[in-house]
């Protein structure tokens, strides 16, 4: 009977506790060991020992031990683990940080984005008031146009020179490159969504699938997720505040943004966000393992959320 | 090697001159120290409140949940001729303690789930200490499965216990009763409150059987 090891030393067959009777080295080079222990040289190794009929039990071996048969001392194997340590986790690391983490940098820009025109349109909004306080555009985006335009009619506002309206002018057209920056931000999330969770995208939407995914925290978080918890993303208060204190559970947290949850009658939503979010959370585990669209999952839906909305209350 | 200054507590600094979270550094009789802040480590928040601990200057160390690696910073200062194998799934958080495993000669970067010890089994040596931040809801479950893989007989664990990870609607004094019931092959040795650093957390140290 032999206990097989996969240490930062080596691949060990161990026999008795303390024989070593196979030895398979791993390159000196930290960087080259971490490759090996990463992929599936120890698996290999260890089919081959089974092959030669050696009988292999259950069990572990600590390396520290293997090290003292190889005749090394405790410094030396801690200093070669944290060697061949650090490189594997830097290539597990690589591994880890998909472009999911994209996504929620970019719906996070986006939401900063629209915190800072609101923030700069109450200021503008303001100063060009002293001037044309008649202007009654409630859009911002043409108001600012209407500014850089400059054109105004008897007014009982403040006179400006051309030095004035130059410094306003100015700010107004950086909002307007802000509205623009907004447009491409978000033409880039829906490339990137539809790259990283193309089903997600295909049943939410790509703004309200981004913002689950940046509520989970990744996508490998939103596809470990349950559907009951998808479905109160985003409503924690309200549902710490039933755990706790026995109030009535949320039916819906950013899922109420998706049209078919909120454009329906009350009555319906509680199913209609669980039905979806069910659905989301097998997009999700999809999106991360294969990638591929399958549109049987809006198909499905669309019947499901029929089912729903035609049923009597 | 633990430096009590008034209010507050520190250690000496491994590598001086570096901060590695921002932390004040202060000199004192001609060495540097670093000041450990009760609000950011639970181990500092559990001496505060009277926890004994003699660590020992040669330890072997496995931290599950080890995070960034602000309280695995102090205890490399402390554990100077010893490791600590800081263990840790999640990857932006982890990203820093590679980082600082870099400049520390005593840390060892595990990138796993410590719900997973056949993981690391082949890097982890037998320990002397363990430290578990995990925050997760099975984590006595955690705690038992690395205990009996790596704890030396007779060697400690530090464990935080965060009743609202556990279960946020029971009463934290039954949820910790419950994890205490739940624990295997180990005998309480000492157990503090970490109010006001943290709420609603218990701080256990324990003793392998």
């Amino acid at each position: 009977m032999v206990r097989l090891a996969k240490t930062p030393l080596g691949f060990f067959a161990v026999a008795m506790g303390n024989q070593l009777v196979e030895i398979r080295e791993l390159p000196e080079d930290p960087r080259k060991a971490a490759e090996e222990l990463a992929g599936n040289a120890f698996e290999k190794w260890a089919s081959s020992l089974r092959e030669r009929g050696y009988d292999i039990e259950e069990g572990w071996v600590d390396p520290l031990r293997i090290a003292g048969l190889l005749g090394m001392k405790r410094d030396d194997y801690i200093r070669r683990a944290r060697e061949v340590a650090i490189e594997l986790a830097r290539l597990k690391l690589k591994e880890a940080i998909g472009k999911d983490y994209l996504v929620i940098q970019v719906i996070s820009a986006l939401d900063d984005l629209n915190k800072s025109i609101n923030i700069m349109m109450n200021r503008i909004r303001e100063w060009y008031g002293l001037h044309y306080p008649e202007l009654k555009e409630e859009e911002h985006e043409k108001y600012l146009k209407l500014i850089i335009k400059g054109e105004r009619k008897e007014s009982m506002g403040l006179e400006l020179s051309e030095k004035d309206l130059g410094a306003l002018k100015e700010i107004a057209r950086m909002g307007l490159e802000m509205y623009k920056e907004r447009e491409r931000l978000e033409s880039y999330l829906k490339e990137l969504m539809n790259e990283v969770a193309p089903n997600v995208s295909e049943l939410a939407g790509e703004n309200l699938g981004a913002r689950l995914i940046e509520r989970a925290g990744g996508l490998k978080q939103l596809a470990f997720m349950p559907g009951s918890t998808i479905q109160v993303l985003g409503a924690e208060r309200a549902l710490f505040k039933h755990l706790q204190k026995g109030s009535p559970p949320p039916k819906h947290g950013v899922i109420f943004q998706h049209p078919m949850v909120n454009k329906a009658p009350a009555a319906k939503r509680g199913k209609l966000a669980r039905a979806l979010a069910a659905k989301l959370a097998m997009a999700a585990r999809v999106d991360l393992y294969s990638g591929k669209l399958k549109p049987e999952f809006v198909e499905d839906w669309k019947k499901r959320a029929k089912e729903i909305m035609e049923a009597k209350a | 090697m633990i430096l009590r200054m008034g209010r507050n507590i520190a250690t000496e600094n491994l590598v001086p001159g570096r901060a590695v979270y921002g932390e004040r550094l202060v000199r004192k009789k001609g060495r540097e120290y670093r000041v450990w802040d009760p609000k950011r480590s639970k181990v500092a928040a559990a001496l505060m409140k009277g926890m004994k601990l003699d660590f020992g200057e040669d330890w072997l160390v496995l931290y599950l949940g080890v995070a960034s690696g602000t309280t695995a910073s102090h205890l490399s200062d402390i554990i100077r001729r010893g490791a600590i194998f800081g263990v840790d799934p999640a990857p932006r958080v982890f990203r820093e303690f590679v980082l600082l495993s870099g400049e520390r000669k005593n840390l060892v970067p595990v990138y796993g789930d410590a719900n997973h010890p056949e993981g690391y089994a082949g890097i982890v040596p037998r320990v002397d200490f363990i430290v578990q931040d995990v925050a997760q809801p099975n984590q006595a479950q955690i705690l038992n499965k690395n205990v009996s893989a790596f704890l030396k007989k007779g060697g400690l664990a530090f464990v935080a216990v965060k009743a609202r990870s556990i279960d946020v609607t029971a009463n934290p004094r039954k949820v910790f009763e419950q994890f205490k019931k739940e624990l295997e092959g180990v005998e309480i040795v000492q157990e503090k409150r970490l109010e006001p650093f943290e709420k609603d957390h218990l701080a256990l140290l324990l003793r392998k059987k």
